[in-house]
């Protein structure tokens, strides 16, 4: 079930809130558990079973992990249990990308299965296996409800596409917690905003992208819009729907963490990196980059941990050498930047620190969303005008005109001027005049974006293949 | 203002959401959709098959959005914001210009026109280049040809789309319609031309058909004084002035009758039953039909004309009859070229090809 849609908004929500609510403070984590699997059996009947599967196996690795105090015991534990907290994973999503691998590489004629990836699995199994990993560090206890510990992998708002949650982060709230009327206004503004960013900005760069993969009339200029109407709607189809987790978050009481904070006007692509995505960046920085040593190694060890960070981070985007390319693509200039480059980006304007990370930002996404590498590459020649396009078409200039108010409106709520002119204004308006002015707002978004969904309008959800 | 204390705020709007979700959930179901012409989905079945191959899912998430309460506000209200917040030049396809509603023919499709192209010279080899029967084509320009002649649209280009045509079908002589008509002559609302507007294009066909006196019967215009909203007012979602529904008789038209080959039936020429249907033009020859028989008493002429048609034939060919003895309507979409033989015997006949560039461009 996709947050933007009609079953959701409205038949799915108000129930869970309602019946949510109504119920007594000690059923209420039954209660999220049991919309959670409903919210995921929406969509994968078959796979919740396969969730039922790693909750059970974190929850009880947990406890033994726990229980067992020899060293040596605890390690083999730990590898067996992120083994089998992995397993699904691997199966799932790298299954055909390890057998095409071995075919290749040894001439093997392995057959490939069509496999459905489970919705959400890279989101889950990252959740379990930081909990395990906490665990075996004695950083917390195990918890010992499973019902808790299924309300905190399966928790909806956040199940299938983020942000990656700590246990540490809710581990009170699942035990007790008593929502304030703020939080609840924080959340619903929270929520609308995503809705809005998702169905009124992300869906229409998403159909611009659409019509430039369709168009009979290809040009160099289509071809960069195109690269920008990608790199922003990832942006606000991602953003947009983290934004709304969190709000739901803020709804049942739960404080979930931040995933995006501006990344489009970050001045480095280390910068980049702590503002895009930023709970898998987290992830992997405190459970792969430190335990390889992190900062406090050679140079030559501190740049292989990044390429394997990176690596990983390309990979569990995809099983698709196009992913793991992109990874390596920021571990690269990642490194580069921590071996001098951001010394001198400090010395540059401020206008090319921003055009150099805007511009690997939008080619790297290129890749990001290429078919194959053939077409990563006939999408590179063109945006550098080594194809044979013209400059211009009039189908370029058509699509430019009617999409250039999306374009303006998507590039400006890119950049936290919208915030940062409202923080400006509060105190020259009255309270009373700034309330109306955002209820109108907010019921306006609500209505607008419904409009959308009712059409029937274009509605993908990017992230949902990770 | 206290009422826009945060907390009131919330309220409110949480009352909006909520009563919006239990409407939703209330609302009698609706069978079908009048101003966008199609049957509404309905509450899918209850299975256990139908829940575990995620059937319900999809046919559910349907269902809702078919449902929805104000559905027709709400599409207008996402036009008014695709036209006005976001500046586009159209929304669901459809562009305003003027009084108009049009949504251009874009880009050419060179696979179905040469469909359409193959399939039209299969019937000439199978049907028609051992006869004496004459035949004629004509293209009928989608009103966007009039309206996007300024770079703001895309548009095809009608003369490549044109020549095409003519040059893969010499057996037929062509009867250039673009120069006789004008976007005056087609509905606001809707893609097909108006019939008031039509009879100085059927006394020109007429004629180049060897019809050399053109009209003879003396017809008067009738407004059938119900508004007419066209395919294109339902897709926009627009609010939009109705167009009027007009068309010309006289009791010699009156008195023929319509003969549908495949349901045996027999209608008028113009059949007022239709004007309550979703479709208002079905008033012309009751809508779309495989293959149709007009035979005409009061004819001062043996010969007989058959049309290869779409829709925009329905409203020009009741214009026709007055010049034939008897008249075929052929429509290719809804018949297989196999089963004409069935009921045709082409010898001396006029055979016109008579197909507007929408259909050509999207043949299937």
């Amino acid at each position: 079930m996709l947050f933007s849609s009609i079953t959701f908004l409205y038949y799915f929500l108000p129930i869970v809130i309602v019946v949510y609510y109504l119920s007594p403070q000690k059923y209420q984590n039954l209660v999220l558990l049991a919309s959670s699997l409903l919210f995921y059996s929406w969509g994968e009947p078959r796979h919740v079973l396969l969730m039922v599967f790693s909750i059970s196996m974190g929850f009880f690795m947990g406890l033994i992990l726990e229980k067992v105090s020899r060293l040596f015991f605890k390690k083999v534990l730990f590898v067996i249990s992120i083994f089998m907290v992995l397993l699904p994973l691997v199966y799932f999503k790298y299954g055909n990308f390890i057998i095409s691998q071995i075919n290749t590489l040894q001439s093997f004629n392995l057959s490939l299965k069509a496999i459905p990836l489970p919705i959400g699995i890279s989101f889950y199994t990252f959740q379990i296996l930081g909990y395990l990993s906490d665990i075996y560090n004695n950083k917390y206890m195990a918890q010992k409800n499973i019902l808790h510990f299924g309300c905190y992998v399966s928790f909806f708002p956040q199940l299938v596409a983020g942000p990656i949650v700590r246990y540490n982060d809710i581990r009170l709230a699942l035990n007790s917690r008593n929502p304030k009327i703020d939080d609840f206004c924080g959340g619903l503004k929270l929520f609308l905003i995503g809705l809005a960013k998702k169905i009124l900005l992300a869906n229409q760069l998403g159909e611009f992208c659409q019509i430039f993969r369709d168009t009979s009339q290809p040009s160099v200029t289509f071809y960069w819009l195109y690269a920008i109407a990608f790199t922003l709607q990832i942006y606000f189809d991602f953003s947009g729907y983290s934004d709304m987790a969190i709000g739901l978050g803020h709804f049942f009481g739960f404080s979930l963490p931040q995933n995006f904070n501006y990344p489009y006007i970050s001045k480095s692509i280390s910068e980049f990196w702590r503002r895009w995505h930023m709970t898998l960046g987290s992830w992997f920085r405190d459970y792969v980059y430190i335990p390889l040593g992190g900062s406090h190694v050679s140079i030559s060890r501190k740049i292989t941990n990044l390429l394997i960070v990176w690596f990983l981070t390309g990979l569990w985007h995809g099983a698709s050498w196009l992913f793991i390319l992109w990874g390596i693509l920021y571990g690269l200039l990642i490194g580069i930047e921590k071996l001098g480059l951001n010394q001198l980006l400090k010395r540059f304007p401020a206008w090319l620190s921003h055009l150099y990370v805007l511009i690997f930002v939008i080619l790297g996404f290129v890749l990001f969303n290429a078919n194959d590498l053939n077409q990563a590459i006939n999408d590179y020649q063109n945006l550098l005008g080594l194809g044979e396009l013209p400059l211009l078409t009039n189908e370029t200039l058509y699509y430019m005109q009617t999409y250039r108010f999306t374009f303006l409106i998507a590039i400006f709520s890119s950049t936290p001027i919208v915030s940062n002119l409202t923080q400006y204004l509060s105190p020259k308006v009255t309270s009373s005049f700034a309330s109306i002015i955002e209820f109108s707002t907010l019921v306006f978004i609500l209505l607008l974006s419904t409009s959308y969904l009712v059409s029937g309008s274009f509605n993908p959800f990017l992230y949902f293949r990770f | 203002m206290n009422l826009f204390k945060k907390k009131y705020q919330l309220i409110l709007i949480i009352a909006l959401w909520f009563s919006l979700s239990v409407i939703t959930w209330f609302k009698p179901t609706s069978l079908v959709s009048y101003s966008e012409r199609r049957p509404l989905r309905q509450f899918p079945v209850v299975s256990i098959h139908n829940v575990l191959s995620g059937f319900f899912m999809q046919h559910f998430e349907a269902y809702a959005l078919d449902q929805f309460p104000f559905r027709e506000s709400f599409r207008t209200l996402k036009a008014f914001s695709d036209l006005y917040i976001f500046n586009h030049s159209n929304t669901h396809g459809i562009h305003v210009i003027g009084d108009h509603l049009v949504s251009f023919q874009y880009p050419m499709n060179d696979n179905a026109l040469q469909r359409a192209i193959n399939q039209l010279n299969q019937l000439y080899n199978l049907y028609l280049s051992d006869t004496q029967v004459s035949l004629y084509l004509s293209v009928i320009p989608d009103k966007g040809y009039f309206l996007g002649k300024e770079d703001d649209y895309l548009n095809i280009d009608y003369s490549k789309f044109i020549y095409q045509i003519t040059t893969k079908m010499p057996f037929a002589t062509y009867i250039d319609l673009f120069p006789v008509l004008s976007l005056d002559d087609y509905y606001t609302t809707d893609t097909h031309w108006r019939q008031e507007n039509l009879l100085p294009i059927a006394e020109f066909l007429l004629s180049s058909m060897g019809n050399p006196n053109g009209h003879l019967w003396n017809y008067h215009l009738v407004n059938t004084e119900l508004p007419f909203y066209g395919i294109y007012h339902s897709q926009s979602a627009l609010p939009s002035k109705p167009d009027a529904l007009c068309y010309w008789t006289n009791s010699k038209l009156e008195s023929l009758e319509v003969y549908h080959i495949h349901s045996n039936l027999l209608t008028p020429v113009y059949d007022l039953e239709k004007l309550s249907s979703f479709d208002s033009y079905n008033f012309f020859l009751s809508g779309a039909s495989p293959l149709l028989v007009i035979e005409n008493p009061n004819a001062s002429t043996e010969k007989e004309l058959i049309i290869f048609r779409d829709s925009f034939a329905s409203s020009l060919s009741p214009l026709l009859f007055e010049g034939y003895a008897k008249t075929i309507l052929i429509d290719l979409r809804y018949m297989s070229e196999s089963l004409i033989s069935e009921y045709i015997q082409f010898e001396n006949q006029d055979v016109f090809f008579l197909y507007s560039a929408i259909v050509l461009n999207g043949w299937h």
